[in-house]
């Protein structure tokens, strides 16, 4: 009988101590993989914001390329008159003539737009810290906007100890879209510039004072103006009334200047 | 009355050694707990420093970025013009003129945070927050605390 006893005893002990051993186990498990999971969680959010950083970098220093690369091809059309050089164009004082031959055409003007700005804008990511960043990007000009996209580039952190490691994945898009007219660029107003010049020039041709004629009725909300004679061309000088950051050779903050003639008689 | 005695003796044993059992049990889960935090927990001192230098350089991070973004009229060549904080930056470059305007705009803004604020040309791994600026010549601008 007391033997029974006995042996019910060391079954309950026993039995008592492998339920603690298991409890303690499973706490033991339990416990470490939610640190674990904490701190790699910890880990990810912190690794997250770094990439959140990175992009609010590269996308405030594509939007900065992007606007001084307009403004510098806008400056480039405006110093080549707005037309295409290799057209039949004639010269006088080193100013093109424009007429119904030789003239700005929006179709050439964007496209010449596009050609600077992506030389530009090239330029400016080949100076950036970041070599992964950079990008192909193909430029369309849309409602007064230039639309420049590329491929989205996916960076990948993996980090860990033998327990468990954690894998990050964070997409990139470097694709941007630079507001031409806020920057007070628009490309129409080449073209517009020669309409609006020849049919005030003919409605002043048989003015006495052509020049004054001219300078009265030509307003561009834009441009500033300046017109002299010479020979039988009236030679226009005309400024932006908001200055433009650009190269030639060296960095510049000046108003953009175009020049061209219009025969006058 | 042999028997008696004994069984009492007998239960003062069982009781003692119970005791002894939980006194021991209650030990090891102390022990536990303490092993366990200190090879897996994430010391919380550790966390707190972490969190709070995350959310300082968050903060230098968008401070310095809203306010290279933040526009500014300044008289250029007679005429006043609206130019952002970048364009400053880059035109202080051109004429130095810019720069004291530059200056005063950069200590109205950071000195009462007791931050400094500094542009250059180097390329190197920054302290605190920085961003590039795009120019013939990549400029660097640099938001860190005072030391």
């Amino acid at each position: 009988m007391i033997n029974m006893k006995g042996k019910r005893a060391g079954i309950f002990a026993a039995g008592l101590v492998l339920g603690m051993i298991i409890f303690i186990g499973l706490s033991w498990h339990s416990f470490s993989t939610t640190n674990r999971n904490l701190n790699m969680g910890i880990i990810k959010a912190l690794s997250s914001t770094q990439y959140k950083d990175m992009e609010n970098k590269v996308s405030f220093y594509l939007d900065e390329s992007a606007k001084l690369a307009s403004s510098q091809a806008f400056y480039e059309i405006a110093k080549n008159s707005a037309v295409n050089k290799e057209s039949m164009c004639n010269v006088i004082n080193d100013n093109i003539i424009w007429n119904s031959n030789c003239r700005p055409e929006q179709q050439f003007i964007e496209s010449m737009f596009i050609e600077k700005y992506n030389q530009s804008f090239y330029g400016f990511l080949e100076n950036y810290l970041e070599e992964d960043l950079k990008a192909e990007y193909i430029h369309i000009i849309k409602e007064g906007k230039i639309e420049s996209s590329a491929e989205q580039k996916t960076f990948v952190s993996q980090e860990g100890t033998s327990l468990s490691t954690y894998k990050l994945s964070y997409v990139l898009d470097p694709s941007i879209t630079h507001n031409l007219n806020e920057q007070d660029i628009y490309l129409g107003d080449f073209e517009f510039i020669y309409q609006e010049t020849d049919s005030v020039i003919l409605k002043c041709k048989d003015n006495d004072d052509v020049v004054s004629c001219v300078k009265k009725n030509l307003n561009l909300a834009r441009w500033t103006t300046k017109v002299k004679k010479e020979a039988s061309y009236l030679i226009f000088e005309l400024e932006t009334k908001k200055s433009f950051f650009f190269e030639d050779p060296e960095e510049k903050f000046e108003p953009v200047v175009l020049n061209f003639a219009m025969n006058a008689e | 009355m042999q028997t008696i005695i004994k069984n009492k003796k007998a239960q003062a044993g069982e009781l003692l050694q119970d005791t002894v059992g939980l006194v021991i049990i209650a030990l090891l889960l102390i022990i536990f707990l303490v092993i366990s935090s200190s090879l897996w927990g994430f010391p919380k001192k550790e966390l707190e420093t972490l969190a709070t230098e995350h959310s300082i350089h968050n903060q230098e991070h968008l401070s310095l970025q809203a306010w290279l973004q933040k526009s500014i009229e300044i008289e250029i060549d007679g005429e006043n013009q609206k130019i952002t904080m970048a364009d400053l930056i880059r035109l202080s470059k051109i004429n130095p003129y810019y720069k004291e305007i530059l200056d005063q705009e950069a200590s109205y803004a950071f000195d009462i945070y007791n931050y400094e604020f500094e542009t250059s040309n180097k390329k190197e791994i920054e302290m605190g927050s920085s961003f590039y600026i795009p120019s013939n010549e990549t400029i660097k601008v640099n938001l860190e605390i005072k030391k």
